[in-house]
């Protein structure tokens, strides 16, 4: 995964014992690990107990991808003096595209991923996938939302019917 | 990364043990609607959202009549690009109170009309929007080559719930312009004359130009003819005519001022008629009206209708008058320092009246428009 040998390399452990070489930048994409990096800096190794590796190996492969974009982003500024405004637009759409094609995943993946996100705190991922899972749950009835997130109703009728007779209006049609 | 395959999720914290925090984050992302749905999911969400939830007053049957006034939009604190929170004051329970709506920058928008629960916006590029602040639907509506041209005025006759789809009719200074999903049509009639106010009743459009009533038939958009109407006040300027339905007819409202050319513009009468369009003869088309009952007429720049004041104990608000919103007329010192959202003309005795009742210190804010939620 190394850009090039000059950078510092971090290695990130999963709860499950697998090692993940990162470039410190990448790294520095989840602000927990840039903070533990600020406050010790030859630190190398960071074990993420709370994070497996399928999902810390999504979470690495989105800040890659972010990165790079930015990387590339700066280097065309750089370049030309100015970015042209056309070419942001474009490059912004296709990280767009990226992030929806990368947000389809089934809803554990998504729950692991915004449990992940929240806890390395990596703002762009857990923006997204809080956007997927409200986007999810939108215009679905409580049944569909269930359905969705594979959810027991453990609400008794009573309490049930509390919440919808406060606002009959709520529940009227579903999408 | 698609995954079908369910793993096994025992060791792993699942959805309904999302922590509050979390949850709260995809709630400031929702509609109330989905909000409130999703506090009946089950009980730890129930338990995390339902303190989040505002306190929305419950929506009467006949609610159809009582409007919440719309008292402001900002972008929502949590989610600002996502997100614009409408803040509503309910006539009904005298309340006041904030609506998520999961529809961004709505408060770029100007409001230009509301039927049972859409709202009609128009945005700085001069698209339409139709919008329902409780459940974030957000439809746009289909012309946008109108830069440089204001609406006057545009009434949501029917809204996209509705079985034919939406119909909404705009008026430009000269030309009609009907909406609903197939498209445009523009109805210009033959000779141009300004258009002052239109509304749709029994399946025609009446569009008010000055001293003419035009019709058109809304099935067909035909022209269906125009009927002269004079109702000029010797010596009096006319300030501003609309129309309003009121309990199965149709009134026109017209505001006078003493010739001068001061720097308001409040009315000193204000004369109402109701149209016998079902009579043929055109000399008995307007016959005047000098009382509405216990109902009352809320006029703005771009709305009229008719709220019943019998139900609406909290505020005992004035039957039989006229409620002028401040942007249709009024002096601004007068306005201001009184902080009075509208001026109050009693027909009784054709005289203004304070905006509050007497028995109450109770004031109408002032709003930006008005909704008709339900």
């Amino acid at each position: 995964m190394a850009r090039s040998s000059t950078e510092n390399m971090i290695t990130l452990m999963s709860s499950d014992g697998e090692e993940f070489m990162v470039t410190e930048k990448v790294a520095r994409e989840c602000t927990t690990i840039r903070n533990m990096l600020e406050d010790d800096c030859v630190i190398t190794n960071i074990p993420l107990p709370n994070v497996t590796s399928d999902i810390l190996s999504m979470v690495i492969e989105y800040c890659m991808e972010h990165v790079a974009a930015a990387e590339k982003a700066a280097a065309e500024t750089a370049e030309k003096g100015s970015s042209s405004a056309p070419a942001a637009a474009k490059a912004n759409k296709d990280l767009e595209e990226w992030d929806k094609a990368f947000m389809n995943v089934d809803v554990y993946t998504l729950c692991d991923l915004i449990l992940a996100a929240n806890y390395l705190n990596v703002s762009g991922l857990l923006d997204l996938t809080i956007q997927t899972a409200a986007n999810l749950i939108k215009g679905k009835s409580p049944e569909q939302i269930r359905k969705t997130f594979h959810i027991q109703n453990d609400l008794s009728l009573e309490e049930e019917e509390k919440i919808r007779s406060q606002t009959p209006w709520a529940f009227e049609k579903s999408e | 990364m698609t995954s079908g395959e369910k793993r096994s999720h025992t060791s792993y914290p699942s959805w309904v043990s999302l922590p509050p925090e979390l949850l709260a984050a995809i709630v400031d992302r929702l509609d109330i609607t989905s909000s409130i749905r999703l506090s009946a999911v089950c009980t730890s969400w129930a338990t995390a959202i339902r303190p989040h939830l505002p306190t929305i007053p419950p929506l009467r049957p006949d609610q159809h009549s009582h409007p919440w006034l719309l008292l402001s939009a900002r972008n929502s604190e949590t989610v600002p690009d996502r997100s614009t929170d409408l803040a509503f004051y309910d006539l009904l329970s005298n309340t006041s109170f904030s609506v998520p709506t999961s529809i961004p920058s709505l408060c770029r928008h100007n409001w230009l009309s509301s039927n049972k629960g859409w709202l009609l916006t128009c945005d700085p590029e001069i698209q339409l929007h139709l919008v329902k602040p409780l459940t974030g639907a957000h439809i746009l509506l289909p012309f946008n080559a109108l830069r440089g041209n204001l609406w006057s005025k545009v009434i949501l006759h029917r809204t996209p719930d509705c079985a034919g789809g939406f119909l909404a009719i705009g008026l430009l200074m000269y030309e009609l312009l009907v909406f609903t999903e197939t498209g445009v049509k523009r109805l210009t009639a033959s000779n141009r004359k300004p258009y002052l106010d239109a509304v749709v009743y029994e399946d025609k459009l009446y569009a008010l130009t000055n001293g003419t009533l035009q019709c058109w038939d809304l099935v067909d958009s035909s022209f269906k003819g125009e009927m002269n109407i004079i109702c000029g006040l010797r010596g009096l300027w006319m300030l501003k005519r609309c129309l309003v339905k009121w309990r199965g007819g149709l009134l026109m409202l017209c505001m006078f001022k003493e010739k001068s050319f001061g720097d308001y513009i409040a009315p000193t009468k204000v004369s109402l008629y109701k149209l016998n369009l079902r009579d043929a003869a055109p000399a008995h088309l307007l016959s005047p009206v000098t009382s509405i009952q216990d109902d009352a007429v809320f006029i703005g720049n771009r709305y009229s209708f008719v709220v019943p004041t019998l139900g609406l104990d909290k505020i005992k608000m004035r039957g039989n008058c006229i409620y002028f919103s401040s942007d249709v007329c009024g002096d601004p010192k007068d306005l201001c320092s009184k902080s009075c959202a509208f001026r109050v003309f009693d027909l009784g005795d054709t005289t203004f009246k304070p905006c509050y009742h007497l028995d109450t210190s109770i004031h109408l804010p002032p709003p930006i428009a008005m909704f008709l939620p339900y």
